[in-house]
């Protein structure tokens, strides 16, 4: 029987891979995810950060607008540790590489895109300072 | 009884011993030396974009079998430090602890010592750089040339060589990436305004071989410099260490810690420590060489001397890094066959000294870590980095690094059985600031031109480039913990020093070069006064 901290883990892992993604992670890089959060995140983290992490949890549409709140205003909090650690597990398989590996484009194509996500990364970030904040004081 | 005890197999302790065999000195190195025995083997003589794509177990020595290559927090130092490099930098805080606020510290007991993560670029100082150091290009040429060969040098003469004395031996470049032809390209186009605006720019010198050298090369592209040394290529101090090993009069001693050194009469008396067992024992030679790393052998020497809360100076290159849009590579498709250390260099001439800045490309390291440093959401972070990464143009800028009071070094002895500890302070003065973002602008100014839009100028902090030096430097004057002209340590008869200890200031270029080449020195000398 899995312990309820596994659990979340596995859930983590399968939410954060299809949010980077678009696509949920095969069960051995969920357990990779795991594994690499025993070993590196494996310590207590202030409540707000765990209140934020369950929030995630429970609603997995906030995710980016999370993300995006805490990439602005708390780069080192325990969300962007663990999405970063799943951006890693997912980069260093062959299945997943191709979603990290660089492409070329045509100029125009690659302002119009850029400027796309730009303007993308502003809206979740400042929809995100406000569902962060939600988060923040939720139960953990 | 031996002639030579030597500490460290270090590029300064390998390049020391050299000389000193092929005359026939008996030689024995102590080192502690710390070696991969796990990732070496696991990765795969492929393309990285290849074992990218195929390699199903990439993740146990891309990221590291403990998650070690996942960085958190603020900008790491030493990118070349991936998990198969990080045996090199292992217990070597435990064993030689050091306190330093605000300065990064990487000492190694490393087999090869630093110089097995080395970058590898090929330095050497100009004549009015080593007269400001009491010492001369007539002084260094020859070992110049002897460890350019030993090492194998590839390079070209172009619009560097005012800058970078050659070496008969060096054989030809390295094939640069597609972002360096396009940057290369451009200002060969605008090469007589910018060299008149004092900017000049070429192939950087690179310690690694573009034909069989010694058993070791050529290149085979692969990308893999920051992960595995393969096809031998590029140089690690531990290519000299084999050969010399197969020399009779030779002896490499490892698993011992050095800890303490005393001269006795005609004797030098080396005290280590067996770390298998424990145990402590005594070597003893007619001569002494420390190479043990600038901060090792600072640690060392003081103890010896028991020079406990005696301030030493500290120096170290200041750097910093900016990632550039390379406007020329958009339509552009990147070929994958490249190596991964730095495409070019740059020098940009001020009145009385230089700048110095190496380009590189970011392929063959992982998106996620770039992703770290935006303050995006992972998703939008990952896409961009998709579209941008192949334009990225990396500029690493040097700045030298002169002593001052505010950069010191001292010894503190260690409380209630607890090592002798190091303690660093490095504290460069506002006008030093000042001068390093006044000259980032100029060298920027002249990327700009080449079509190298700056996006953000990073620096990792104090200690950085690791080009740690000037702990005990030449000097002219007839003064306590410095070095003669031979780099002998003065107030002793037969210690001599064959690291970066001994340079009384940097020039902006890196040091490895330099140390090896006056280690050369110091060992042809000591190989004749023992005649």
């Amino acid at each position: 029987m899995p312990e309820p901290e596994d659990q979340e883990l596995e859930l983590e892992g399968r939410l954060f891979g299809r949010y980077l993604v678009g696509r949920e992670p095969p069960r051995e890089l969920v357990e990779r995810y795991r594994e690499a959060n025993r070993i590196l995140l494996g310590g207590t983290a202030p409540g707000s950060d765990a209140a934020v992490i369950a929030f995630a949890r429970r609603h997995p549409w906030s995710i980016s607008f999370l993300d995006g709140a805490a990439g602005l205003l708390r780069p080192g909090s325990l969300l962007r540790n663990k999405i970063l650690v799943m951006a890693a597990v997912l980069e260093a398989s062959p299945a997943f590489a191709e979603e990290f590996l660089s492409r070329t484009v045509h100029p125009v194509s690659l302002v119009l895109r850029v400027l796309g996500l730009a303007a993308l990364a502003v809206v979740r970030a400042a929809v995100g300072v406000l569902v962060y904040a939600a988060a923040a004081r939720s139960r953990a | 009884m031996t002639d030579v005890v030597i500490v460290g197999s270090g590029p300064g302790g390998v390049n020391a011993a050299a000389p000193l065999v092929a005359a026939g000195r008996r030689v024995v190195l102590l080192d502690y030396g710390n070696e991969d025995r796990h990732y070496t083997g696991l990765i795969p003589r492929k393309p990285f974009s290849e074992i990218r794509r195929t390699d199903p177990e990439q993740h146990r020595y891309f990221l590291g079998e403990r998650f070690e290559g996942i960085p958190f927090g603020a900008v790491r130092v030493g990118a070349q430090l991936t998990p198969p490099r990080g045996y090199v930098l292992a217990e070597a805080a435990d064993r030689i602890p050091v306190h330093a606020e605000n300065f990064a510290v990487s000492m190694s007991l490393a087999r090869g010592g630093l110089g097995a993560a080395w970058s590898a670029g090929v330095f050497p100082f100009s004549d009015d750089e080593l007269r400001a150091m009491s010492l001369g290009l007539d002084d260094l040429r020859p070992h110049y040339d002897a460890v350019a060969e030993r090492i194998g040098v590839a390079g070209e003469r172009d619009d560097l060589d005012p800058f970078f004395p050659s070496s008969p031996s060096m054989m030809p470049a390295l094939d640069i990436d597609t972002n360096a032809e396009v940057v290369l390209a451009r200002y060969l186009r605008r090469r007589d305004e910018l060299n008149t605006a004092g900017f000049f720019l070429g192939r950087p010198r690179v310690a690694a071989c573009t034909r069989r050298h010694r058993g070791r090369g050529p290149h085979a592209y692969l990308d893999l410099c920051f992960w595995a040394d393969m096809d031998r290529s590029v140089y690690r101090p531990q290519w000299t260490l084999e050969e010399l090993q197969a020399a009779p009069n030779f002896t490499y001693v490892g698993r011992r810690f050095v800890h303490a050194f005393e001269e006795d009469g005609e004797r030098v008396r080396v005290r280590a420590t067996r770390i298998d067992v424990g145990t402590e024992e005594c070597h003893e030679g007619r001569a002494l060489v420390v190479a043990a790393g600038t901060l090792g052998t600072a640690w060392l020497v003081l103890r010896s001397l028991a020079r406990y809360d005696t301030p030493v100076p500290i120096l170290c290159n200041p750097y910093a890094y900016v990632p550039t849009l390379n406007l020329g590579m958009l339509r552009r498709t990147p070929c994958d066959r490249r190596y991964s250390l730095g495409q070019l260099t740059a020098i940009v001439r001020v009145p009385g000294r230089i700048i110095q800045a190496q380009l590189f490309s970011y392929r063959s390291l992982l998106t996620f870590k770039l992703m770290k440093e935006l303050p995006l959401a992972y998703r939008e972070s990952l896409r961009l980095l998709r579209l941008l990464v192949p334009n990225f143009a990396i500029l690493g800028i040097h700045h030298e690094d002169r002593p001052s009071q505010g950069k010191v070094c001292v010894l503190r002895r260690g409380e209630r059985g607890a090592p002798d500890r190091l303690e660093i302070q490095y504290r460069p003065s506002e006008e030093e600031a000042r001068m390093h973002v006044a000259d980032e602008g100029v060298m920027l100014r002249f990327f700009r031109r080449l079509g190298c839009v700056p996006l953000r100028t990073i620096r990792p902090g104090h200690g950085a480039s690791l080009h740690y030096a000037g702990t005990f430097p030449i000097t002219a004057s007839e003064r306590e913990l410095t070095c003669d002209r031979d780099s002998r340590l003065r107030g002793t008869r037969a210690i001599y020093l064959a690291d970066g200890s001994i340079f009384p200031w940097i020039p902006p270029k890196g040091l490895t070069f330099n140390l090896m080449a006056n280690a050369d020195r110091v060992g042809a000398r000591l190989a004749e006064r023992l005649a």
